[in-house]
């Protein structure tokens, strides 16, 4: 039978719930935010507190098997949050122009669509390439997850791992800058 | 209007990218749920000890520890130095260093004068003698013993001694003892030797254990093994090689249902071909790449996991005929190592027969429509392109294209080549340097091979000296690789009635390079010159 654990079961209601989770997880999502994705402070926090409202919104409606069960599931939305955030700021890029009105200019902001992100793209599609544990490893590690904590996920030795690794790394560069050279020369017509 | 350049990539902003690519996931699939929990607990439910924790308040903490440590010692030697007696400077202990030397040794201290008695060391306070184990020794136990034989009992040399499930494994020297450290608790552990019955038994304990093992001897009789002058022996796949290969299907199968038909001037491993101005076929998706040997072999072991040893015979690769390929006996070497070696992964796959093709098309058709029907989508279907279809995406929609790319000529302007063929056949209408850039306008290099064969021997690593990578070279405006040069192209007549072969090979000249160019080959059968590409169609 699983426990069936809802810490803040007693504490629903408002202000103390968000406090609790406030205390437990936004500490931790702040420095993970700003530390993995170079989110400026001022944008961690608010999808930090975004999370947190959030999860404090739909709290009653769920029920975990144990606390990590639960901070997965923190985590999950975070993640959400800050996968609409990158593609928000990355699909629109503002330019400004000079607009003439009643012989006074004023500068206008505008909003155009944002260049493909084609690097990731390539990224992806050599991912999708390799195998397995190694795609695992390579995306474990961008996450700052310890070495011993992924040779017992993908069943290598540790040792090994921390050579895979370098040398994953390096045939990658290798292999997304050649495809960017490729697309370079394709769109610059130098064929 | 003129795109801008994508700038290379650094390390740093690879690692970005990857953290990007993270975000990008599908946490729907299980094995990335599974991945998102392991960060999520790594990041919420550890690392929040330190919010800001990094490298410096790490050395600073280990800094601070070690002063610690320093402290307690020097106050210790104080403490020692305060407790001992002043050392009585004789003249005999100057002169008689053997004395000194004997005033240290507790064994002779009784025959000491009592001034040198005094000198004998101090024994060390209780909590240094408490502490003299190290608490990583302390946690672990010993398992020793010897193994002998239970019939004669000689003692047995060279037996392994592992723990189940773990790399903690010995095995015993010439006197038949061996020993093993590992952590208390239970443990499974396995004693085996060749010829004798392989012993297991279940060891809990806190203490070290001292354990000897007689082993029964084991005789198995061979049974009576009949060579056949031409029989196949099939590979033998070890559990770790079949949960490779199914892994490596899951990805192929994965990739091709995915293909969209959607055309995107991007990385897509199945590019969509949009159907041409006068709409006499319908749009397809079409391999970016001629199929691989990894690709091949992942289909062959596949078939011999379900036992499919008919098919595996039909389709199997036939490499004896890499032996005087084109007639040179350059390449007889690749015969042995072509399909098997890991370095020739990712060059295309040839001498495989027709039929082979289509088992490959059909296996590769029911893998992927497996996860379409799991996925509650319509089914699709791999197969060979016809010639009006391969030829239409091999020009990229470009009617009477003489090539897949843009110049009228295999060289591009620096004189590298663009595509994969013979240079010994045309050197008359080849320009020279092959390697003239701005750099070094006049393109001597000394890493040229000039009596390579091809121009994969010519430009490429030593390995490659018939057919290349198949990704290499430029790809076309629909992104396919390789579509001239390299391995001719199965397809289909445009009346399905035979097969043909197109695009020209890593043994053609220019001439069979170009699209339109006549028949290379009359009859089409398994050849080192001949590999495939599948497109995909929906319906069934």
């Amino acid at each position: 039978m699983n426990i069936v654990i809802n810490q803040y079961h007693n504490s629903v209601g408002g202000n103390k719930l968000v406090k609790q989770l406030y205390e437990q997880y936004a500490k931790k999502l702040l420095s993970y935010t700003i530390n993995r994705y170079s989110v400026n402070e001022d944008d961690a926090w608010t999808l930090v507190y975004k999370t947190i409202y959030r999860i404090a919104e739909v709290y009653d409606k769920y029920s975990f098997e144990n606390e990590q069960k639960q901070s997965g599931f923190v985590f999950k939305t975070h993640i959400n949050y800050l996968r609409n955030y990158f593609r928000d700021n990355k699909t629109f890029e503002s330019k400004n122009f000079e607009v003439e009105l009643n012989d006074k200019y004023f500068h206008v902001k505008e909003e155009v669509p944002a260049k493909e992100n084609l690097q990731l793209k390539i990224l992806q599609r050599e991912l999708d390439q390799l195998e397995e544990w190694e795609r695992i490893l390579l995306l474990m590690r961008g996450q700052g997850m310890p070495y011993s904590d992924i040779s017992k996920f993908v069943n290598k030795p540790e040792k090994q791992l921390k050579v895979y690794y370098a040398r994953l790394k390096k045939q990658l560069l290798i292999r997304v800058n050649d495809a960017l050279t490729r697309l370079n020369e394709l769109n610059h017509g130098k064929r | 209007m003129e795109k801008d350049k994508m700038q290379s990539l650094s390390s740093a902003g690879l690692d970005q990218l990857i953290n990007q690519a993270f975000l990008n996931l599908d946490f729907d699939q299980p094995q990335n749920l599974e991945l998102m929990e392991q960060v999520s607990i790594k990041t919420l439910n550890r690392a929040g000890f330190f919010p800001s924790f990094n490298k410096l308040v790490f050395s600073k903490l280990v800094l601070f520890v070690a002063a610690f440590v320093l402290a307690d010692g020097l106050s210790l030697c104080l403490k020692r130095l305060q407790h001992t007696p002043l050392k009585p400077v004789t003249s005999s202990e100057h002169t008689n260093k053997q004395a000194a030397t004997e005033a240290r040794s507790p064994e002779v201290s009784q025959t000491q004068p009592e001034a040198l008695v005094a000198q004998k060391p101090i024994s060390a306070p209780k909590r240094i003698q408490n502490n003299s184990v190290p608490l990583a020794v302390q946690e672990k136990i010993t398992l020793s013993g010897t193994i002998h034989s239970a019939k004669t009992g000689e003692a047995l040399k060279g037996a392994a001694v592992y723990k189940l499930n773990s790399d903690i494994s010995v095995s015993t020297n010439g006197q038949g003892y061996y020993s093993l450290q590992m952590p208390k608790g239970e443990h499974n552990i396995v004693v085996a030797l060749l010829g004798y019955q392989t012993y297991t038994f279940s060891l809990y304990s806190e203490e070290d254990v001292r354990k000897n093992v007689a082993l029964k001897e084991e005789w198995k009789s061979l049974e009576e093994v009949v060579v056949k002058p031409d029989a196949y022996i099939f590979p033998v796949l070890t559990e770790k090689e079949k949960k490779a290969n199914e892994k490596e299907k899951q990805k192929m199968a994965k990739l091709v249902a995915r293909a969209k038909p959607i055309f995107e001037k991007s990385a897509d491993k199945y590019p969509y071909i949009p159907p041409p101005a006068d709409q006499a076929f319908s749009g397809f998706n079409m391999g970016s790449n001629e199929v691989t040997n990894l690709e091949y072999r992942t289909f062959l072991f596949d078939l011999l996991i379900h036992g499919k040893k008919d098919e595996f015979l039909l389709a199997k690769p036939e490499q004896h005929l890499w032996i005087n390929a084109a007639d040179q006996s350059l390449f007889d070497t690749l015969a042995g190592i072509y399909f098997s070696e890991k370095k020739y992964n990712y060059n295309p796959v040839v001498n495989i027969s027709l039929k082979g093709a289509q088992l490959y098309c059909t296996w590769l058709c029911e893998q992927a429509n497996l996860l379409k029907r799991k996925a509650g989508e319509p089914a699709i279907m791999v197969r060979l392109p016809y010639e009006s279809e391969w030829l239409h995406a091999a020009s990229a929609g470009r009617a009477g294209a003489v090539y897949p790319w843009l110049r009228d000529s295999v060289q591009n302007s620096v004189n590298w080549f663009l595509a994969n063929c013979c240079i010994q056949k045309q050197p008359d209408k080849l320009r020279y340097p092959f390697n003239k850039t701005k750099r070094n306008p006049s393109g001597d290099d000394k890493k040229f091979d000039r009596k390579a064969y091809t121009a994969a021997g010519m430009t490429l690593a030593n390995n490659r000296i018939a057919t290349v990578d198949v990704f290499a070279y430029n790809p076309n405006d629909f992104y396919l690789y390789c579509m001239s040069g390299n391995v001719s192209e199965l397809v289909y007549s445009n009346d399905a009635k035979t097969f043909k072969a197109k695009g020209g090979n890593w043994s053609s000249d220019a001439e069979h390079l170009k699209l339109n160019s006549e028949d290379e080959f009359k009859t089409v059968s398994a050849s080192p010159m001949i590999g495939f590409r599948v497109c995909i169609t929906s319906g069934k």
